[in-house]
C-alpha cells in the first residue's frame, strides 16, 4: 500500500505528465507553469518525455501544411488505386492502348473467346495436315479442319470454301474457278471467302480431299478447306 | 525551465483579440467588408485546423464555408465571454466532425475510458536531428482518431489551454487530457519509426 506521500508524489507525477503539452505551448497559468516546473527538477522521466514532446512540437512547427495536404491527398489517391485495381488498368488500357475498336466495355469471357479463335486460326493449317493423314476422328463434335471418310459425302460435303491471295487477280481466280469441276455458290464475303460445290456425282471424301489439295497447291490461293456447313445459309461471315 | 521553443504563430496577442471582437461586432451589423477580413484572417487558420481533424483536404473549403456561413448568421449571439478564436474553432470543430462522417467512414480510435494509463516514455529512444518530417507526421496523424488529432491541433498548432480546448469539444477537461495522452504516445512511436531508432 503506498504511502501518502508516495500517493502524492505519484498524483503529482501523473498531473505534471499531463500538462506538459500545454506546458510546452506555453498556455499554462503561472500556478501550473509553476508546478511542472519544480516537479521536472526532480523527475528524470518527465524531463525525458518533456524533451520528446519539445522535439515533436519543433517538427510539427516546422510542418508546411501545402506539403501535409498533399502527402494526405496523395494517401487518398493510393488508397483508391489499391481498391480500384481493375478499374483502373481497363481505363488505362482504353486510353492508352485502345485495344478494341467498340467503345462498351467487353467481359472478360469475350476476349477469352477472340483469342481462342485466332489461336484456332493460326493452327488450324498445322491441325488439317496432321488429322487428313489419320482415320476419321470419333465422336459427334467436328471442326472446320476435319476430314470426312468415304461414304460419308453429302451435298454438304461437297462444298470448298476458298480464300485467294491479295496478289490474285480477277482472271486468276476465275482460271481457278473454272478448274474446278463445280460452280460458286456464293462470295466473296466480306474476309474475301468464296463457297464452291464441287458437281462430280461421284465426289467421294477421296476425290474432294484432291481438290482442296490442287488448291493449295496454287499460289493465288491463300486458303481451302472443307465446308461442312454453307456459309450462304446461316450467313454466319458477313 | 521553460522550453526554448519560439512559438511559430501568435494567435492571441491583446492587439489580435480586440481587432477580431470588432470584427464580429460589425458582422453582426451587417458589415460584409468586416465579415469578408474576419473570412480571411480565420482562412489558414481554418484550413489548418479543419484539415488536421478531417485528413483529407477536398472537402475543407465547403466546410470553412459552412463555419464562416454560421459565424455570419450568428455572429450577434457571441457574448465575448471567450475568445473569438475559441467561438469559431468551436464551431469548426464540430463542421469537421460532420465533414469526417460525410465523407470518411473511420474507426473511432479514441482511448477514453481505459482506466490503465502508462505514465512513462517509451523507451529505447535514440532522437535524431534529420527527419522526413511530413512522412511521419503523415503516419503518426492517420493512426490518431479525429478527436485526438483535434486535440494535437489545438494545442500545438493553435497554442490553446486544455480548458478552452475542452470548451471548444464541449468535453471535460480530463477527456482533453486523456485524449493528449495517447495522441502524444502515437506521435512519439511514429517520430521514432520514421527516424529509424
Amino acid at each position: 500500500m503506498s504511502s501518502p506521500s508516495e500517493f502524492s508524489k505519484k498524483s503529482e507525477h501523473q498531473k505534471v505528465w499531463d500538462l506538459l503539452p500545454w506546458f510546452i505551448n506555453r498556455s499554462l497559468d503561472a500556478t501550473e507553469q509553476a508546478i511542472v516546473e519544480n516537479h521536472i527538477k526532480t523527475c528524470v522521466t518527465c524531463r525525458i518525455e518533456l524533451n520528446q514532446q519539445q522535439q515533436i512540437y519543433s517538427t510539427l512547427q516546422q510542418a508546411d501544411l501545402l506539403q501535409q495536404v498533399s502527402k494526405a491527398s496523395f494517401s487518398q489517391l493510393k488508397k483508391r488505386i489499391k481498391t480500384e485495381p481493375a478499374a483502373t488498368l481497363v481505363k488505362g488500357q482504353k486510353e492508352n492502348e485502345k485495344p478494341w475498336k467498340f467503345s462498351f466495355p467487353f467481359p472478360n469471357w469475350v476476349q477469352n473467346a477472340a483469342f481462342a479463335a485466332v489461336l484456332l486460326l493460326l493452327i488450324s493449317p498445322l491441325v488439317f495436315y496432321s488429322w487428313l493423314e489419320q482415320p476419321a476422328i470419333g465422336g459427334e463434335y467436328r471442326t472446320l479442319a476435319q476430314s470426312i471418310e468415304p461414304g460419308q459425302v453429302n451435298q454438304k460435303s461437297k462444298v470448298i470454301r476458298v480464300i485467294f491471295a491479295d496478289e490474285a487477280d480477277k482472271d486468276q481466280i476465275k482460271t481457278v474457278m473454272d478448274s474446278l469441276a463445280g460452280y460458286k455458290i456464293d462470295g466473296p464475303y466480306a474476309n474475301g471467302m468464296y463457297e464452291v460445290h464441287i458437281n462430280s456425282e461421284q465426289a467421294n471424301a477421296h476425290t474432294i480431299t484432291e481438290v482442296i489439295t490442287q488448291l493449295r497447291n496454287d499460289t493465288s490461293v491463300f486458303f481451302a478447306e472443307l465446308a461442312h456447313e454453307p456459309l450462304s445459309t446461316n450467313q454466319a461471315i458477313q | 525551465m521553460a522550453p526554448e521553443i519560439s512559438q511559430k504563430k501568435n494567435f492571441s496577442s491583446p492587439q489580435q483579440l480586440l481587432r477580431e471582437r470588432q470584427l464580429i461586432i460589425d458582422t453582426a451589423a451587417g458589415d460584409e467588408k468586416a465579415f469578408e477580413r474576419l473570412y480571411q484572417l480565420y482562412f489558414d487558420r481554418l484550413y489548418q485546423f479543419i484539415f488536421n481533424i478531417v485528413r483529407r483536404q477536398n472537402c475543407i473549403e465547403e466546410i470553412i464555408n459552412d463555419v464562416m456561413y454560421v459565424v455570419w448568421e450568428k455572429a450577434s449571439t457571441y457574448d465575448h465571454t471567450c475568445r473569438p478564436s475559441t467561438w469559431i474553432l468551436g464551431i469548426a470543430y464540430f463542421k469537421a466532425l460532420r465533414g469526417i462522417e460525410k465523407y470518411l467512414t473511420r474507426d473511432n480510435k479514441s482511448e477514453e475510458y481505459s482506466d490503465e494509463l502508462d505514465y512513462f516514455p517509451d523507451r529505447g529512444v535514440n532522437w535524431v536531428s534529420q527527419l522526413e518530417i511530413h512522412n511521419w507526421l503523415e503516419t503518426a496523424f492517420d493512426q490518431l482518431s479525429a478527436e485526438q488529432r483535434a486535440v494535437v491541433e489545438m494545442t500545438y498548432f493553435q497554442g490553446l489551454h486544455y480548458n478552452e480546448i475542452a470548451n471548444i469539444m464541449q468535453c471535460p477537461e480530463n477527456t482533453v487530457k486523456t485524449r493528449m495522452f495517447y495522441a502524444r504516445k502515437i506521435l512519439a512511436k511514429s517520430y521514432q519509426e520514421t527516424s529509424g531508432s
